[in-house]
């Protein structure tokens, strides 16, 4: 087994993508590379994968890693294959050379956590770190400590079909450079988050998507079978902003840990200021969560109480169209 | 969010929040899960009487055993054809028990890979007792109270798996 620092982290891709590059020797933290690959967002659709409407407050998987090499220069090397067999010889000739190894997989086949809460998503992050007998050696930044993983589970999760397939996808950084020119990249990281916020002329993504969110919500028992169906996936809101690798509210948090340390890596007091709006704004989330799981805990899920819901999301549009406003002048 | 304000006293599932700390710094912090702490309770309610729901549709031959998987897994039926390969309008028929009697063998098994069970557990469903009430759904937890746990060990062959009651 390779000798890595398993740490827990809050979202599992800029984890994961933190503890390796901590492991090849660049000290970094999970919200400085969250906020320079412009990992906060916000979005609001319909797909035929859910029968619900679903929200995202993060960029789409995968673009993290992309976006981190492009500001910073580190080069990763990223695979994917369509021949399982070759895959795991790869996996296990890179262990056989103590490089730990990120993998994209299917969250549901990672059975060392428990089963109900374990669901099929696709774009799941993990590191490999070594291989016993028949089992993998898994650093997950979703558990407290290093877990073990049948191969066959890993297989599976790492070849899963549907939406966002991981086509059994790894990576790892090859090469860092002496100087990251830190400056330039957080700058670049906080102007694309601006783009994705303010100006993306799609009605369902960024301010935009958040604003829609707060006008669909008071509809959704449309699409609901019963009271029971429409209370789970009113709990679904607090989940996916609170307990889905979010570092809470949404990466909202996160997010303002990183601009109190682009303060310090700036030199510029005003981004202190940011991080504490950035703050204040996750506690507004933190309302709509909390009040999402109570009007659902007690089934009061009537057509005011949904209207009252909406209006509290609309206020958290409103705040991040004011401070992602102001973040663009300040560049 | 202070620290203390954010922190959640739960050992069964924790992770990383961001918070302000005593210095006004904002950084991680180890906390328990708010929907654990709180809802998991709820979730099993919920998913306890959708699953009995489901079952009664299945012994009246209204629905298949594939709808049972497919919505405790929560997957729609264009993500269900699209993780196993077969057609979206196949899938549809295959929901319905008249269509899942005409089901290939080959089909199950794609059908059981994804919802990661024997094929065996399309045709059966093991229950578990607590206080006194048999529920759908082998519940590993409850069973570790009892006399005798299941489990199941997967073979060579993907259509057999070996069922083994144990004693505690």
């Amino acid at each position: 087994m390779i000798d890595f620092k398993h740490s827990m982290a809050a979202h599992c891709e800029s984890g994961t993508l933190t503890n390796l590059l901590n492991h090849k020797g660049l000290e970094i933290s999970e919200p400085l590379v969250f906020g320079i690959s412009s990992g906060i967002f916000f979005g609001y659709m319909k797909t035929p994968m859910r029968e619900f409407p679903t929200i995202f407050s993060r960029i789409r998987p995968g673009k993290i890693l992309d976006n981190f090499s492009k500001n910073t220069g580190v080069v990763f090397l990223k695979r994917k294959y369509s021949d399982p067999d070759k895959a795991e010889k790869e996996l296990d000739s890179l262990l056989e050379q103590n490089i730990p190894v990120g993998l994209q997989v299917d969250f549901f086949f990672m059975d060392f956590f428990p089963p109900w809460h374990r669901v099929h998503i696709n774009v799941h992050y993990i590191v490999v770190i070594g291989k016993e007998g028949d089992h993998y050696i898994v650093s997950d930044a979703y558990h407290p400590t290093i877990a073990r993983l049948h191969r066959d589970s890993l297989r599976k999760g790492r070849f899963a079909r549907g939406s966002m397939a991981p086509k059994g996808l790894m990576f790892y950084p090859v090469e860092i450079p002496e100087q990251i020119p830190m400056e330039k990249g957080i700058r670049q990281g906080m102007k694309k988050t601006v783009f994705n916020m303010l100006k993306i002329p799609m009605p369902f993504l960024g301010v935009k998507g958040i604003r829609r969110f707060g006008d669909k919500i008071s509809g959704w028992p449309a699409y609901a079978r019963n009271e029971e169906q429409l209370a789970h996936n009113i709990f679904m809101i607090t989940t996916m902003l609170e307990d889905q690798g979010t570092g809470g509210a949404g990466f909202r948090y996160i997010y303002a840990s990183f601009l109190g340390e682009a303060a310090t890596f700036l030199k510029d007091p005003v981004f202190k200021e940011y991080a504490k709006r950035m703050m204040e704004i996750g506690d507004d989330w933190r309302n709509v969560s909390l009040f999402a799981s109570r009007i659902a805990k007690q089934r009061d899920l009537g057509k005011d109480k949904l209207k009252e819901l909406g209006s509290l999301i609309h206020r958290n549009a409103d705040q991040e169209f004011s401070f992602f406003s102001d973040l663009r002048k300040s560049f | 969010m202070k620290e203390k304000e954010i922190k959640i006293d739960y050992k069964e599932q924790q992770l990383i929040l961001y918070a302000e700390k005593e210095d006004d710094s904002i950084g991680p912090i180890l906390s328990g899960s708010y929907m654990a702490k709180n809802h998991l309770a709820d979730f099993h309610k919920i998913w306890g009487s959708l699953e009995k729901e489901l079952f009664a549709k299945i012994v009246n031959r209204e629905i298949s055993p594939i709808v049972r998987f497919k919505e405790l897994e929560e997957l729609t039926t264009a993500e269900l054809a699209s993780r196993t390969g077969i057609p979206k309008r196949r899938v549809r028929r295959h929901l319905s028990h008249r269509h899942f009697m005409k089901a290939r063998v080959e089909e199950l098994q794609k059908y059981a890979d994804v919802f990661n069970i024997p094929v065996a557990n399309l045709f059966q469903v093991v229950s578990t007792k607590q206080d006194g009430t048999w529920n759908m759904g082998y519940n590993e937890k409850a069973a570790k109270k009892m006399a005798l746990t299941i489990s199941q060990e997967a073979t060579e062959n993907p259509l057999l798996v070996i069922t083994n009651p144990e004693k505690n």
